[in-house]
């Protein structure tokens, strides 16, 4: 609620602020594994995705991590070695992704082990999709922008993530709010809602396929996303609050997010 | 246990009364207020000096003096800074009422007039670390949009800093600003900052007298533990009715006083208002056109003189911003306060200032669509009951005890909301009763040595109604709860603050002083943004939540010359805090029943070295100040269990100020400061997830924002126009005049241009800002 505010006052007094890009000199830290990874209930094949962090100044080109052991067991004693099929990219052949089930991903890279544990929540099911047309505003760019709804699960401990695919890929934010980009939900303060999304910051035009994923994760998943967001609107200084890594599930110094998730998605065409 | 240690405390307080009060029989007293002579306000810590006996006594901050000498023919001078000074002989062979009017200094007073008096406070005073400020004189200094702002004036002396570009949050001697007690006209102004912390809630209008104590804390102060800033409101002028006013760049003032009945009572009412957005108005969008930014300020003072014996005073402040678009959005939040107090004297050498206070806090935050509405506020109220004596035995001691307690109503934020689906969120108020008791004396040792000793004697008692919870070890998950009913004590917290201050004169113009002081805070703010925010919450200690203690020593060496001309000093401080709060990564202060479990607790430290070079006398006027600290703070949780330096720990910072009357009718100033960059997180690295390249951190404010620096000049034109009653004066400012950019914040971002790069975005604020205001007064 604070963010709407600066963004008033930063409005009115944007004729005096002024933006410019300086050299910083920064150290370097030693290359840490980033994992992103999921099981969701869907048929399969699962992925995990293996990387190293660079330094920040270099180009966005991030190695990746080759040649690890990277197996996920499903807590009914099945355990599965995942095959790497293009670098750093890790893949399921027979792992069976089920709502309540616990999943646990154990990485050895480099001679050190990194593990993660996830359970599948509740699947959660999108009611519908639509789209309604706004021309331009001040804050908003004209476009059509897609809603959708779906009743939130009844009792308490659901989490959701909404992700938006225009033409199959993730846009990027146009409309900024200083929130995102990465829309979670939990439902500590809700119950029953019929909840309704829409998907502000990205316009989409005619022709446009668009595909809307309801994402149920866990709390952990939760936390990684909001505190995500948190570190990529952060600045260091000014009105920010520290910028901080996002709280991540991994065990020992990995970086990023292990999650067993149930996916409901849905696709609209915009004319 | 603390029950027993409150009764005894207060028993040996009486005591030590007793054994004053009779000591002191034989001997004739002098008292009675100093006042202004044109306007009738009281002068606080005027001086009386005795010539026969080589010292003397100020006016406490009502104006009252008294001081008990042996029969005799004396020789008195009282003197106030920017007043004539006015010698006088008395005989003493009885009690004496003696009240004293002084005249202000017309600005052609010749200076070595004014230097003979006793200008040498500086070296004298037993109390060190203290900051006051001269209204005039923060008025005649360039400012940022016109305004006028102690806050930020403050912060050009040694030891205090703001966090940063256009905030008014003090951090003083490395505390934080929820460490200060700020009161103004002894009520608690919880939150002291106006549009995110760019101005602070003080009218310089309305003002009078402005306190700061950085150190040596007296025991009549208790509740904070990094300093106070005391501020008294004017009483309103009790001779004839006057108006003043100004109208600024982006706020307008207005003061009207006069007495209610002639010198027996007087009123004041001073109100601010800002208009930044009226320049909304201009705007061709509907949206924006209904939008409000907005705050205004209203200080309102009433006092009335029963007899020489009994006064009375109301005071009240009540302030608030404004945001909102049309009707769908809205936001406010601000203070009001109110202090009812009453003088008496019960002899010329007892006074007594009992006070009822009520201050409150809150923020409103609600949005409409259609039918939908959901809305949310949170606050804090106290209710203060205090009173403070005052007891001149003899010259040579000046007695001060009280006793003071205060309700505190916490609110935290609570939810409404009229959409199916949207539960209603009420965190649970919570209670408490914070009380004080404390005595402290003010010591004439021999003709060289002082001191103020005291002791405050401090209380919390948590009550109902509350459900309170017990956490597990790791307090994350809640292990039992117990309902307590409206008035129940569960919880109590106390302790001793001892308070120390000693000065030894090595000569008549140079001075050495020692203080040390324990200080305990038993009410904390959570805020996890990098400056002040309306939402920011207050909590009250708790179970796990434990007060927060400051301890800190401080020494000094203070040094005037040519006259008491130029003032110098010089002063080492160390200051351990305990208890001190931080946050999980990703802590959700605003809507949680179980707080504790977001918070983390560690220690803090800070050291320093602070110089200030002054003059406050002759047409040029001005001081240098220099700090040279270190602030760390030290949690289990966070930097791998290593101290790391906190956000506004800086360790170089300069000021100096300046001021020249070029004639009657111009004045200009220059300001300058230098202060190394604060503190600041910057990433180690960067890695992808979710398509986003995402900074990665390793060590927590382990950076350091670019130096900062700035210029600022004003000039004031005043003509003096005799006889006449309209006097009008124009200011004129330039904030930042040489354009620096310096540094509000960096953003570590994908390269615009290039997304296959990132890069480091500085944003600068104000770079120039030109202002003009026209002041009046008639």
């Amino acid at each position: 609620m604070k963010k709407p505010m600066i963004f008033v006052f930063l409005a009115a007094t944007l004729f005096m602020a002024c933006q410019k890009v300086i050299e910083i000199d920064l150290n370097s830290a030693e290359p840490q594994v980033v994992v992103e990874g999921f099981v969701d209930d869907g048929p399969g094949p699962h992925e995990i995705k293996l990387t190293y962090t660079a330094n920040y100044f270099d180009v966005n080109e991030f190695n990746s991590v080759q040649g690890a052991i990277v197996s996920i067991s499903d807590g009914t004693g099945f355990t599965e070695q995942l095959t790497e099929t293009s670098k750093g990219v890790y893949i399921s052949s027979s792992l069976q992704g089920i709502p309540g089930r616990t999943y646990t991903l154990d990485i050895l890279a480099n001679g050190k082990d990194f593990t993660s544990s996830s359970t599948m929540p509740e699947h959660a099911t999108i009611d519908s999709t639509n789209y309604d047309y706004f021309p331009k505003t001040a804050f908003t760019v004209e476009g059509n922008y897609v809603t959708f709804y779906f009743k939130e699960i009844t009792g308490k401990g659901h989490n959701y993530l909404f992700v938006i695919y225009q033409n199959g890929e993730i846009p990027e934010m146009t409309n900024q709010a200083g929130e995102g980009p990465f829309f979670v939900f939990e439902d500590e303060f809700f119950n029953e809602l019929n909840f309704d999304f829409q998907f502000y910051p990205y316009p989409t035009f005619p022709g446009d396929t668009i595909v809307i994923e309801l994402v149920s994760l866990d709390h952990e998943g939760f936390m990684f996303y909001n505190t995500l967001n948190a570190t990529l609107n952060s600045a260091s200084g000014g009105f920010s609050e520290l910028p901080q890594n996002p709280v991540t599930n991994m065990s020992d110094g990995a970086i990023g997010y292990f999650g067993a998730v149930a996916i409901s998605r849905d696709t609209i065409i915009i004319n | 246990m603390n029950m027993k240690m409150f009764r005894r405390f207060a028993f040996a307080c009486l005591l030590v009364l007793f054994t004053l009060v009779s000591y002191s029989q034989k001997h004739y007293t002098i008292s009675g207020y100093v006042k202004d002579a044109q306007t009738g306000e009281d002068l606080i810590a005027a001086a009386i000096y005795v010539d026969e006996i080589k010292n003397g006594v100020l006016t406490n901050i009502y104006g009252f003096y008294s001081i008990t000498l042996d029969s005799g023919i004396y020789n008195i001078h009282i003197s106030y800074l920017g007043y004539t000074s006015q010698p006088m002989t008395i005989e003493l062979n009885k009690n004496t009422k003696l009240p004293i009017e002084l005249e202000p200094a017309s600005e052609e007073l010749n200076i070595i007039d004014i230097t003979a008096d006793r200008m040498d406070e500086n070296v004298r005073s037993t109390q060190m670390s203290s900051i006051k400020m001269d209204i005039q004189e923060i008025k005649s200094l360039p400012v940022l949009f016109g305004e006028v702002d102690v806050m930020k004036t403050l912060s050009l002396m040694p030891g205090v800093s703001t966090n940063g570009e256009g905030s008014t949050g003090l951090h003083v001697r490395g505390g934080s600003p929820d460490q200060n007690l700020i009161l103004l006209d002894e009520a608690p102004v919880y939150n002291a900052s106006h549009l995110l912390g760019f101005f602070s809630v003080f009218n310089s209008d309305a003002i009078k007298d402005v306190k700061l104590i950085k150190g040596g804390i007296p025991a009549n102060y208790g509740g904070r533990i990094s300093s106070v800033l005391d501020i008294k409101m004017n009483e309103g002028n009790s001779k004839k009715l006057s108006t003043t006013g100004g109208i600024g760049l982006i706020a307008s003032r207005l003061t009207i006083e006069g007495p209610i009945i002639k010198n027996k009572s007087s009123f004041i009412i001073s109100g601010r208002r800002t208009y930044a957005d009226l320049f909304l108005l201009l705007s061709d969008d509907e949206e924006q056109r209904s939008s409000k930014l907005y705050f205004y300020d209203l200080n309102l003072k009433a006092n009335y003189r029963f007899s020489d014996k009994d006064r009375l005073y109301l005071s009240g402040y009540f302030g608030r911003d404004v945001f909102g678009f049309g009707d769908q959005f809205s936001f406010d939040w601000g203070n009001a306060t109110g202090t009812l107090r009453w003088n008496h004297l019960f002899s010329d050498k007892l006074f007594m200032n009992t006070m009822f206070v009520f201050s409150d806090y809150s923020y409103k935050f609600s949005v409409k669509f259609d039918e939908d509405e959901i809305s949310l506020n949170s606050g804090i109220q106290d209710y203060i009951l205090k009173a403070d004596m005052q007891l001149f035995p003899n010259v040579l001691n000046n007695l001060k005890f009280g006793i003071s307690t205060t309700f505190h109503r916490f609110s935290p934020p609570s939810f409404t909301s009229n959409i199916p689906g949207y539960e209603e969120i009420t965190i649970q108020k919570r209670y408490a009763l914070e009380s004080g008791i404390y005595l402290l004396n003010e010591h004439i040792i021999s003709d060289k040595l002082s001191a103020h000793y005291g002791l405050r004697y401090s209380m919390f008692n948590l009550m109902g109604p509350v459900d309170d919870y017990t956490l597990d070890e790791e307090r994350e998950n809640v292990t039992d709860t117990n309902t307590y009913k409206a008035g129940n004590i569960f919880k109590t917290y106390g302790g001793l603050e001892p308070r120390l201050a000693i000065s030894y004169l090595l000569n008549e113009k140079s001075s050495m002083k020692l203080s040390y002081n324990r200080t305990m805070q038993y009410i904390h703010l959570l805020s996890n943004t990098g400056s002040s925010s309306p939402t920011d919450l207050w909590i009250p200690s708790s179970a796990i939540v434990k007060p927060q203690i400051g301890d800190q020593v401080a020494l000094g060496y203070f040094r005037n010359f040519k006259e008491n001309v130029f003032e110098t000093s010089v002063e080492v401080y160390y200051k351990y805090l305990q208890n001190q709060i931080d946050y999980k990564p990703g802590a959700n202060i605003q809507f949680n029943e179980t707080i504790e479990t977001e918070l983390l607790f560690g220690t803090g430290e800070s050291f320093g070295l602070e110089l200030l070079a002054k003059k406050s006398l002759g047409r040029f006027t001005g001081w240098v100040a220099y700090t040279l600290s270190r602030t760390t703070k030290k949690l289990k949780e966070l930097n791998k269990g290593e101290s790391y330096p906190v956000r506004h720990d800086r360790i170089h910072d300069i000021s100096i100020v300046s001021s020249y009357t070029l004639s009657p009718n111009w004045k200009i100033a220059a300001t300058w400061v230098y202060s190394t960059g604060n503190a600041i997180t910057f990433p180690a690295g960067k890695y992808e997830y979710g398509g986003q390249v995402v900074s990665y951190y390793t060590e927590r404010n382990g950076y350091r924002m670019p130096d900062y620096h700035r210029m600022d000049i004003s000039a004031t034109f005043e003509r003096n126009r005799k006889g006449k009653n309209f006097q009008s004066s124009w200011s004129f400012s330039i904030y930042n005049v040489y354009a620096r950019q310096n540094a509000y914040s960096i953003r570590f971002q994908q390269s615009e241009d290039d997304p296959n790069k990132t890069e480091a975005v500085q944003l600068s604020l104000f770079t120039i800002v030109p202002s003009v205001t026209w002041n009046f007064k008639f």
